[in-house]
C-alpha cells in the first residue's frame, strides 16, 4: 500500500481540521493548542512509521509538512474560532443533507424491486441493470446517510450508564470517542480504502456483466464518502461535546431526548 | 516492530492475550455508552496498533476492510433489510397495527385474560409482517397498555405479556434477525465445510432459516398463550373479563374484523408463502412486501367513495394484482418468445393493462401519505434504521478482521474444545454465553461479533445448521426480554404510564424468559421442530 504524495497532504490536512473541536476545548487558548497537538500527532505517527516500516503510513514528507504547517498559519490568520464553526456548519450540512438526499431511495429501491419481480415473473423479462440498481440504491442509503444517523443520534449505545450520568459526563464521553473511535475509524477506512477504490477508478471497473450497470466503481467510490461523511458528523458532534463541556454546569439543561430508532 | 524486538524485550506473553485483552477491553468500553458501531471498529483500530507495536499483527489484515464493506453492498440477502424496514415502518406510521389492535381487543376482551390474549395474537401477526420489535412494543405499550390497566390487569402480568408479544418479531419469520443470521450462519458453515476438507460445500440459504424458524415461532406463540389462559384460569385477578356490553354488540365486532383483518393476512401469507416454497428470494418478497404495506396504507387514507384519488382506485390495484397472478397462472405470458398465438398476445394486452393499473394505485398511495405528511418519516426512520444496522455490521467486520489478525479465531476454537461434555457442552456454553451478552448487547452486535466467531467451530462438530440458527434467533429474542438491558423493556418504560414501576416491568418479563428457556429445552430435545419443516420443503 503505497500512497501518493496528493493523498498523504489530503489526509493530513484531513487530520489537521479534525483536531479543530478538540482544541475549542482550550477556549482562549485555542490558537495555541491547535498546532500544539497536530504537532503531537504527527510526531507520533512518525515514530510509529518508523516503528511499522511495512505499513507506509502517510509519513511526513516536505509536502506534507510545508501544507500543514501553512494551512495552520491560514487557520490561525483567519481566526480559529470562525474557522471552527464554520466548518462545522459546512460538516453538519454535508452529513445532513446527504442523508436526507436518500429519503427517496427507500421508495425507489422498493418500486424498482417490485418492478423487477413483475417483469421476471409474469413477462418473464430481466434487465439486469434494473436489477443492480436495487444494488446502488440500498449501498447509498446506508453509506451516505451514516454521518445524518450519527447528528440524530441513531446509532445504538449500551446506555446502561450514559442514560444516567449528567449532560457533562455525556459531552465527556462522546469527546472521547470521537477522538479515540470514530476519527481513526474514519481515517483508516479512507487510507485502506484508497488503493482499492484508485484501482476501480483506473479501470473505471463496470459490472461483470455485459448488460449491467458500468459504474462499479462509483459504488465502491462511496466507501471513502462513507468515511468523510462520517467524520463530518463526528466533528459536529465533538465540537457540540466542546461547547457542552464549556458551559457552566448549571445553565447545562438535562435534555436526554433520544429519539433513537425505536423501530427495531 | 524490529526496533522492539531487537531491544531484547520479550512481549511474546503479552501477545498472545491481545485477542482476550481485545474482547475485555471491548465490553468495558461499550458500556461507556458511545455507539456500539464505532466502539467497535475504535477498539479494533486501538489493538491493531497496539499490535503493530509488539509486532504480533500483521496490517494486511487491515486491507481487506474496503472489500467487507462492498460486501455488504453488493451482498443480495442483506438488500432485503432496507425493504423489510420500509414494510414495517408504514404499517406503523399508518396506525394499520393501532386499528388490528383495536378490533382484536374487541373480539378476545370479553374472556377472562381476553386482552392479553389479543395482544398475543396481534404481536404474531405483526411479527410475520415484518417483525420489526420497537415498533410494536410502542404501539402496543400506548393503546393495550392502558386498557389493560384501567381493566384491573395486573401491571406485570399486563407488560411482560407486551413486551414478550413484541419480541416475537424476531423469531417468526421474515425477521431482521433471520435475515442477518442466515447471512453469518451460511458463511460459517461453508467455512466449517471447507476446513473439513469438503470442497463442495452444501450451503444453507435464509429461507432454510425461515422455514426452520416457524414452527418453534409459533410454539413460543402457544406457550405465551397457555401461560395466558393459565393465569386468568388460575389467577383470574390478574387478567379479568370486560363486560361484553362495553365492547359492542358482537356481530358488529366481527364485521369490523371481517374488514380490517384480511389486507395484512393476506399481505403475510404472500410475502411468507412465497419465500417459504421458495418462489421468491427473500429480498423480491420483501418489495413486494414493502409495495403491499403502501397499497394497505393507500387504502385506509384514501377517502371512500369514486374518483382518481379515492380509495376505489386502491383497491382496483389490488385486484389487479390478483388478477396479474390469475393471469400469469395459466396463460404463459412471456415475452421473448419465437411465436406468441394471438390469444396470448391479447392476454399480454390484458396483463400490461392491470400493471398499468397497479401502477397508478401505488402512486395514488403515495400521494396520499405525502398529503398526511407522513411519507418523509416513513423515509426518514427508514434511513436511520437501516443506517444503524449496517453501521454496526461494518464497525463488526473491522473487528472481526483485527480479532482474526490477532489470533483470536484459535482461541476461541481452543476455548470451545475445551469446555466439557463434547458437542452437548460446547453448544451449551454458546447458548449460556449469548444469553449472557444479551443481558447488555443488541441482537446486531451479537449476531455480527460473537456468531462468526462460535458457529464454523460449532459446525465443525457436525451440528446441523438450520438448528442452530434457530437456537441462536430464540436465544436472542430471550436477549430483549432480559433485565437490565433488554430492548422491548426499555421501549416499554418509555411509553408505559407513570403508574407502573421499573420493578414490574422486570417481574413481568420474568416468567416469559422462562418461557424462552423452555423453548430452548424443547428444541434441544426435539430438534425436529426446527430442521423437519426445511428438510420437507427443499431436501
Amino acid at each position: 500500500m503505497s500512497m501518493t504524495p496528493v493523498f498523504s497532504v489530503f489526509l493530513s490536512l484531513f487530520s489537521t481540521i479534525l483536531v479543530l473541536p478538540l482544541a475549542h476545548l482550550a477556549g482562549r487558548k485555542a490558537k495555541f493548542v491547535w498546532p500544539l497537538t497536530t504537532l503531537v500527532i504527527s510526531c507520533l505517527f512518525y515514530v510509529f512509521s518508523l516503528a511499522a516500516v511495512d505499513l507506509s503510513a502517510p509519513g511526513l514528507n516536505l509536502w506534507v509538512i510545508g501544507f500543514v504547517v501553512s494551512f495552520i498559519v491560514a487557520g490561525l490568520l483567519y481566526g480559529i474560532e470562525k474557522l471552527t464553526v464554520n466548518t462545522a456548519s459546512v460538516a453538519e450540512y454535508l452529513a445532513r443533507s446527504s442523508g436526507q438526499l436518500v429519503f427517496p431511495f427507500v421508495f425507489l429501491m422498493a418500486f424498482v424491486q417490485f418492478t423487477t419481480v413483475v417483469l421476471r415473473y409474469i413477462f418473464g423479462v430481466n434487465f439486469i441493470a434494473m436489477q443492480e440498481s436495487v444494488t446502488y440504491l440500498h449501498g447509498a442509503i446506508f453509506m451516505l446517510a451514516s454521518g445524518y444517523a450519527l447528528l440524530t443520534n441513531d446509532h445504538v449505545r449500551v446506555d446502561i450508564f450514559y442514560s444516567t450520568v449528567s449532560e457533562k459526563y455525556r459531552a465527556a464521553i462522546d469527546l472521547a470517542g470521537v477522538y479515540l473511535f470514530l476519527f481513526p475509524f474514519c481515517l483508516v477506512t479512507l487510507w485502506a480504502s484508497a488503493p482499492y477504490v484508485a484501482n476501480a477508478w483506473s479501470v473505471r471497473e463496470g459490472s461483470t456483466e455485459q448488460s449491467g450497470i458500468q459504474a462499479v466503481f462509483l459504488l465502491k467510490t462511496l466507501i471513502p464518502i462513507f468515511a468523510v461523511l462520517l467524520a463530518s458528523a463526528g466533528f459536529t458532534k465533538a465540537l457540540e461535546a466542546s461547547e457542552s463541556l464549556l458551559r457552566r454546569p448549571f445553565d447545562a439543561p438535562n435534555t436526554a431526548s433520544n429519539d433513537h430508532a425505536s423501530v427495531l | 516492530m524490529e526496533l522492539l524486538s531487537n531491544n531484547g524485550l520479550c512481549l511474546c506473553g503479552v501477545a498472545a492475550w491481545l485477542d482476550v485483552a481485545m474482547i475485555v477491553v471491548l465490553c468495558t468500553l461499550i458500556l461507556a455508552g458511545f455507539p456500539v458501531a464505532f466502539t467497535l471498529a475504535g477498539v479494533a483500530l486501538l489493538f491493531a496498533f497496539i499490535g503493530l507495536s509488539f509486532g504480533v499483527f500483521d496490517i494486511s489484515f487491515i486491507q481487506p476492510f474496503p472489500q467487507r464493506i462492498q460486501g455488504a453492498i453488493t451482498n443480495t440477502t442483506l438488500t432485503a433489510i432496507p425493504m423489510f424496514i420500509l414494510m414495517g415502518v408504514i404499517l406503523e406510521k399508518s396506525k394499520i397495527a393501532e386499528e388490528l389492535l383495536d378490533e382484536m381487543a374487541k373480539l378476545f376482551g370479553t374472556m377472562r385474560g381476553g386482552l392479553g390474549i389479543s395482544v398475543t395474537f396481534v404481536g404474531t401477526l405483526l411479527a410475520a409482517s415484518t417483525g420489526i420489535v420497537g415498533a410494536t412494543v410502542v404501539t402496543m405499550g400506548l393503546l393495550s397498555l392502558p386498557t389493560m390497566l384501567r381493566r384491573g390487569y395486573d401491571p406485570a402480568f399486563a407488560t411482560g405479556s407486551i413486551a414478550a408479544a413484541g419480541t416475537l418479531g424476531q423469531i417468526i419469520p421474515p425477521s431482521i434477525v433471520l435475515i442477518l443470521l442466515g447471512d453469518v450462519i451460511s458463511n460459517a458453515y461453508q467455512k466449517a465445510q471447507l476446513e473439513q476438507g469438503v470442497f463442495a460445500p452444501e450451503t444453507i440459504s435464509v429461507g432454510d432459516l425461515f422455514a426452520g424458524a416457524l414452527l418453534p415461532g409459533l410454539l413460543l406463540v402457544g406457550l405465551y398463550l397457555a401461560y395466558q389462559i393459565w393465569t386468568a384460569a388460575f389467577a383470574p385477578q390478574k387478567a379479568p373479563a370486560i363486560p361484553q356490553t362495553e365492547m359492542g354488540s358482537k356481530s358488529d365486532v366481527w364485521r369490523a374484523a371481517m374488514r380490517t383483518l384480511p389486507p395484512p393476512l393476506i399481505l403475510i401469507f404472500s410475502v411468507l408463502g412465497s419465500i417459504l416454497v421458495g418462489a421468491a428470494t427473500p429480498t423480491e418478497a420483501a418489495s413486494v412486501g414493502a409495495i403491499g404495506a403502501l397499497l394497505i396504507a393507500g387504502g385506509r387514507l384514501a377517502p371512500s367513495g369514486r374518483g382518481l384519488m379515492s380509495n376505489q382506485t386502491i383497491y382496483a390495484g389490488a385486484g389487479a394484482l390478483i388478477g396479474l397472478l390469475l393471469l400469469t397462472t395459466f396463460i404463459d405470458l412471456r415475452l421473448g418468445r419465437s411465436s406468441i398465438n394471438l390469444f396470448e398476445r391479447g392476454s399480454i394486452l390484458i396483463a400490461f393493462l392491470l400493471c398499468g393499473v397497479v401502477f397508478l394505485s401505488i402512486v395514488i398511495s403515495a400521494m396520499h401519505l405525502k398529503n398526511e405528511k407522513i411519507i418523509s418519516t416513513i423515509a426518514d426512520q427508514t434511513v436511520r434504521v437501516t443506517t444503524m444496522v449496517f453501521a454496526i455490521l461494518i464497525g463488526a467486520a473491522m473487528f472481526s478482521l483485527v480479532f482474526r489478525g490477532l489470533g483470536g479465531e484459535e482461541t476461541v476454537q481452543a476455548a470451545l474444545n475445551s469446555i466439557p461434555g463434547g458437542v452437548v457442552g460446547a453448544v451449551i456454553g454458546v447458548m449460556l454465553i449469548m444469553f449472557l451478552l444479551g443481558f447488555f448487547l443488541d441482537f446486531i452486535e451479537i449476531t455480527f461479533v460473537v456468531v462468526p466467531l462460535v458457529a464454523p467451530s460449532l459446525l465443525k462438530m457436525g451440528i446441523d445448521p438450520i438448528w442452530l440458527g434457530v437456537m441462536m434467533a430464540i436465544n436472542l429474542q430471550t436477549s430483549f426480554l432480559t433485565p437490565p438491558f433488554g430492548f422491548a423493556l426499555f421501549y416499554l418504560r418509555g411509553v408505559a404510564p407513570d403508574t407502573i414501576s421499573t420493578a414490574h416491568i422486570y417481574r413481568g418479563a420474568i416468567p416469559f424468559i422462562g418461557l424462552q428457556v423452555v423453548a430452548l429445552i424443547m428444541l434441544t430435545l426435539l430438534p425436529g421442530i426446527a430442521t423437519w419443516l426445511p428438510n420437507y420443503l427443499y431436501r
